[in-house]
């Protein structure tokens, strides 16, 4: 039998009393040196430690009296513990087994596993978790969500609530089938851009209805921004982010900061890339919006051949930007698909219905010919604008800049309107230009 | 079989006289708690977060057994099922508090806004004072050291006597009172917390903290964020040295030997080494840091530490029944 240096502690008090330890078959045998107190027998199956072995010290304690407990040390400790490791739960195997591992292999299983559970749980799991969580959640709280999103957005920019009502008459009249109450708001700004809200909520910038050819183009783009409201693609957008950064933080809450990194920017990947998703998604219920009111549905392909036109032809880092990296498939790739899906199918094969009202309706809403939508036309626009703030504070005459020959942006400001009021303008249209890059969705 | 004999060495063996001063141990290991960190979040993922309760118990398990005092390390009792209580409480009040807010906001009434948020903040307020009570209670009810748990005889109604009033003063001198009022909390806590029979008592000053955060705040900026670890330093000296052990017969305090220099070197390389491995090595670093500060933690010469005597009622439970301040264990650190 192996004997074993030891201390024992009865739980009564701290005084240490030497012991030996005789390891029997199944027993240990805790024999006093000093002869001061009696000698304690524990079943080995009585007997249990921690989880992790401490380096180079051990606590052993039994079941049939907890208060007291032996500690060993160094050898004497390994012995012991050797004994008791039969007895582990499967959860403390699973800890005992991972530190085994030499450090390096430890490390590098460690990270690898971390950040792969990461990515398997924010582009798999979370997206999955949103899109249930989403069916759950009634459609009222979506349209509530909407209008209190639609009134702070209100706050901020020039809404014109005539045209408003216009635009409000032209969707009406386009007849798509829509399970929300829609409301369509018509934004003044030259930018070319439409995004819907949750619940319902579509706005209409007046650049993008001026950059329009014919009123079809415009109900193209009503009609996708109704499919991204049918297919809730707002508010699913507003979950998943909830789900995978909350959710996946609090759980990872107390390791690295890794963690965190990894999150933020898989999260804009994936953001990214189902944002990509869900505008392919619109662009095809749209087309079925389209078919169903027997609207011609080239038209929405037209239009976005309008725009890549104008973003191909002007050099630059704009663009140039990278596929993957942005919220739109490309202009020329979203034509190709959407012609090739009206090609395939023979349920487009139908003479578009000539919609006189509509056509007027869309005339009336154009206030000119053209919207801005190169980063070119962008800057010359801004730098008029500050030029008009500046002006405005040293008191002088504002005199536009002399229109370019392919006739652009200060079109409608030659209407006879009053110094002021073209001031008031480009300083609310330099406030909408930050709003282009939040809601940029067309 | 004879070398397995021999290999026992105790500072204070048999005769116990009046040991040397003492100083605590701590043997933790970075990579050993890098794995168990890993193995913690790997069984929290899988279960969608509801292991944590059980991975905090693993770690306090390993911190407490890692740290040594006299040749005996310390024993973390605490389980996971017992902090799964207050775990699920306080979310629950979180997310029904947040949920209130939430619908408040949606519902667009202004006074259910009110109500919601009125709520909501002094949820939040409460909230912290119970769980440093709480937390603390709990921990010291749940450690051992050679069998002798520590007992808290503390009651929850006092405490909050001291911290409600403390905030109201705290909130009317735009946050300066903060410091007396952590004085004052500090020593609450440790003067109704034992070891056996061995008492602590916390001396340190509010104007002395004040002091030191004044400077700390003043010279921070300044110092381009250098003065930190020092200012954490006095921090830490001004706990450490302000805290006073008992017997019954002679009251001693302890003695922190951390010196600028050490503070600095430490907490600055770790700080270099988080942000070279964007967070991963935080295990280590946390390890080395903890290593600092409790073996620069001396225990006084002549505080017989051999004869402490298990009180009534230790071991989970304690004399006042303040037992389901338990379940607030609710500091999400370690």
């Amino acid at each position: 039998m192996q004997r074993l240096n030891g201390r024992f502690f009865d739980g009564l008090s701290s005084k240490p009393q030497q012991v030996q330890i005789l390891c029997g078959k199944d027993v240990l045998y805790i024999v006093s040196t000093t002869g001061e107190t009696e000698d304690v027998n524990w079943l080995l199956g009585d007997c249990y430690k921690g989880t992790f072995s401490a380096s180079g010290h051990l606590i052993v304690r039994s079941r049939i009296n907890e208060e007291a407990s032996l500690e060993l040390k160094e050898e004497a400790a390994k012995v012991v513990e050797e004994l008791l490791n039969a007895d582990e739960t499967l959860v403390d195997k699973s800890y005992t087994s991972f530190l085994k591992l030499n450090p390096v292999a430890m490390v590098v299983t460690g990270v690898f596993s971390m950040i792969g559970l990461l990515a398997l749980y924010v582009f798999y799991v979370s997206p999955w978790v949103a899109e249930r969580a989403v069916a759950i959640i009634p459609q009222q709280v979506e349209v509530t969500l909407g209008k209190a999103m639609m009134n702070q957005f209100r706050l901020g920019s020039s809404i014109d609530e005539e045209k408003s009502a216009e635009l409000q008459r032209f969707f009406d009249a386009c007849e798509f089938p829509s399970t929300y109450p829609i409301e369509v708001h018509y934004m003044e700004g030259p930018m070319v851009n439409a995004f819907a809200a949750p619940g319902g909520q579509l706005v209409v910038y007046e650049g993008l209805i001026n950059e329009s050819e014919c009123w079809d183009e415009l109900a193209g783009v009503l009609s996708h921004e109704l499919a991204h409201v049918e297919s809730r693609h707002s508010f699913k957008m507003l979950c998943r982010s909830l789900s995978s950064y909350i959710l996946l933080s609090y759980i990872t809450g107390d390791i690295a900061g890794i963690s965190g990194v990894v999150l933020e920017n898989a999260n804009q990947l994936n953001e990214l890339s189902y944002n990509r998703a869900y505008e392919k998604e619109a662009d095809l219920v749209g087309l079925e919006f389209m078919k169903q009111s027997r609207m011609r549905p080239e038209a929405l392909s037209d239009f976005f051949e309008k725009l890549s036109v104008g973003s191909e032809i002007e050099d630059g880092v704009w663009t140039k930007r990278l596929e993957l990296l942005s919220t739109h498939p490309m202009g020329s790739t979203r034509r190709a698909y959407i012609l090739e899906t009206i090609a395939d199918d023979a349920g487009f094969e139908y003479e578009p219905d000539v919609r006189p009202e509509l056509e007027d309706l869309w005339s009336s809403l154009r206030t000119g010919d053209e919207g801005i939508n190169t980063m070119d036309e962008v800057m010359e626009y801004l730098q008029d604008s500050i030029n008009v703030i500046l002006d405005q504070m040293s008191d002088e005459e504002y005199v536009p800049t002399p229109p370019d020959d392919d006739g652009k942006v200060y079109e409608e400001l030659d209407g006879g309107q009053t110094i002021h009021e073209q001031e008031e303008i480009e300083v609310e249209e330099v406030m909408e230009e930050e709003k282009v890059e939040i809601f940029k969705q067309d | 079989m004879s070398d397995l004999t021999s290999e026992f060495e105790f500072q204070d063996d048999l005769t116990s006289t009046s040991p040397a001063n003492d100083r605590l141990g701590f043997f933790g290991d970075g990579a050993r708690f890098f794995g168990i960190s890993i193995v913690n979040f790997l069984l929290t993922i899988v279960t969608f977060g509801l292991y944590y309760p059980w991975a905090k118990a693993k770690v306090r398990q390993y911190l407490w057994n890692e740290t040594e005092l006299q040749g005996s390390r310390f024993v973390f009792h605490g389980t996971g099922k017992e902090m799964f209580k207050g775990f699920v409480i306080a979310y629950a009040v979180f997310i029904g508090v947040y949920g209130l807010l939430t619908y408040a906001t949606m519902a667009q009434s202004p006074t259910l806004l009110v109500i919601a948020m009125i709520l909501f903040y002094s949820v939040l307020l409460l909230l912290v004072p119970i769980a440093i009570y709480g937390g603390w209670r709990y921990r010291i009810t749940r450690t051992s050291w050679r069998g002798i748990y520590g007992t808290f005889n503390g009651s929850f109604k006092d405490w909050m006597k001291i911290v409600l009033p403390g905030i109201l003063f705290t909130v009317l001198t735009f946050g300066i009172y903060i410091f007396w009022l952590q004085v004052k909390c500090q020593k609450y806590l440790f003067q109704h917390t034992q070891f056996g029979d061995l008492k602590l008592d916390f001396h340190g000053e509010g104007g002395q903290l004040f002091g030191i955060n004044f400077l700390g705040g003043i010279l921070m900026y300044p110092s381009l964020f250098l003065y930190v670890p020092i200012w954490i330093k006095q921090r830490f000296d001004f706990t450490v040295n302000n805290t006073s052990i008992t017997d019954g017969e002679n009251v001693r305090f302890l003695q922190s030997t951390l010196t600028n220099g050490e503070a600095f070197k430490i907490l600055f390389t770790n700080f270099l080494l988080l942000v070279v491995t964007l967070g991963l090595a935080f295990p280590w670093t946390f390890i080395r840091w903890m290593k600092t500060m409790f073996e620069n933690v001396v225990f006084p010469g002549d505080i017989n530490l051999d004869n402490l005597v298990q009180q009534e009622g230790a071991n989970k439970g304690n004399a006042t029944g303040d037992e389901m301040m338990d379940i607030f264990d609710m500091d999400f650190g370690i």
